[in-house]
């Protein structure tokens, strides 16, 4: 218990030494924020930006109860086809990632029930 | 020294050797051009880019720094504990883009020629884990 105890503490020393050349290494490379620009939004930095831009905006996932369960984008609303008849502002839309055919569907129907400002997240929730 | 210890000695060394190689030949490739393992990382949708931006750059370092632990006695088995956390946090996310059926490559051994399934990659991890568990064994029975 000791070992591992002493095995801890020196982990966590040998964590703190790969800070100095990994910080070194980024150093190097002064426009690495420029790879966030480039890159693929991943869902937080989109639901960061929808938040910004739409504080009002919810987020429905229409996946199924078990997907959402796994795992959602935080403060995300299941929505079944059964309370789609809710009433909503503005309305972002998530899916699954190859298809989206569930989140276009239900967008679509938003949309003829009246609800102009509805979105479905492009490549889906991961 | 019996006959035993004596062998045990001997064979102490081999898992040690396998963990260093095998992280060497991850960390330098990924070290060297951190921008593809960024984009690997972010492969997964699991990390907030700024923390796979974190990682890019550290975990390449981490792994060289803790084979340099494996070599020094008092601090093996440290090296060796993160080791074996390391590759079961690996593990996860292989078996996390398998299941949601991401079609990505592991980016394990940064961007060069080697890019083995999510599947090889999974079975690769798994025998590391074991190796770090015969090293971790080989080191209990010496202390």
């Amino acid at each position: 218990m000791n070992n591992l105890l002493a095995g801890i503490r020196r982990g966590f020393v040998l964590l703190i030494l790969a800070l100095l050349p990994a910080w070194i290494s980024a150093a190097k490379h002064p426009h690495r924020s420029d790879w966030l620009k480039a890159a693929v939004p991943d869902p937080w930095s989109v639901g960061r930006s929808v938040a910004e831009s739409w504080g009002s905006a919810l987020w429905i996932d229409a996946r199924s109860p078990a997907d959402f369960a796994q795992g959602h984008y935080p403060g995300a609303t299941q929505l079944s086809d059964e309370t789609f008849e809710s009433q909503f502002g503005e309305v972002m839309r998530i899916c699954k990632p190859g298809g989206c055919e569930a989140s276009k569907s239900m967008a679509k129907r938003l949309r003829e029930a009246g609800f102009l400002e509805v979105y479905v997240l492009a490549e889906g929730w991961p | 020294m019996s006959v035993s210890a004596g062998k045990l000695n001997r064979w102490r060394w081999v898992p040690l050797f396998i963990l260093g190689v095998v992280f060497i030949v991850a960390a330098v490739p990924k070290a060297l051009d951190p921008q593809a393992f960024f984009k690997a990382i972010q492969a997964y949708k699991i990390l907030p880019s700024e923390i796979a931006l974190f990682l890019a750059f550290y975990v390449p370092w981490l792994e060289l720094v803790l084979v340099a632990g494996l070599g020094l006695r008092a601090w093996r088995r440290a090296a060796l504990l993160i080791q074996g956390v390391m590759v079961l946090g690996f593990m996860g996310a292989i078996l996390s883009a398998i299941i949601r059926g991401l079609n990505i490559s592991c980016g394990c051994w940064g961007a060069g020629t080697f890019q083995p399934t999510l599947w090889m990659s999974l079975g690769i991890d798994a025998l590391l884990l074991v190796v770090v568990a015969w090293a971790w064994a080989n080191e209990r029975s010496v202390s």
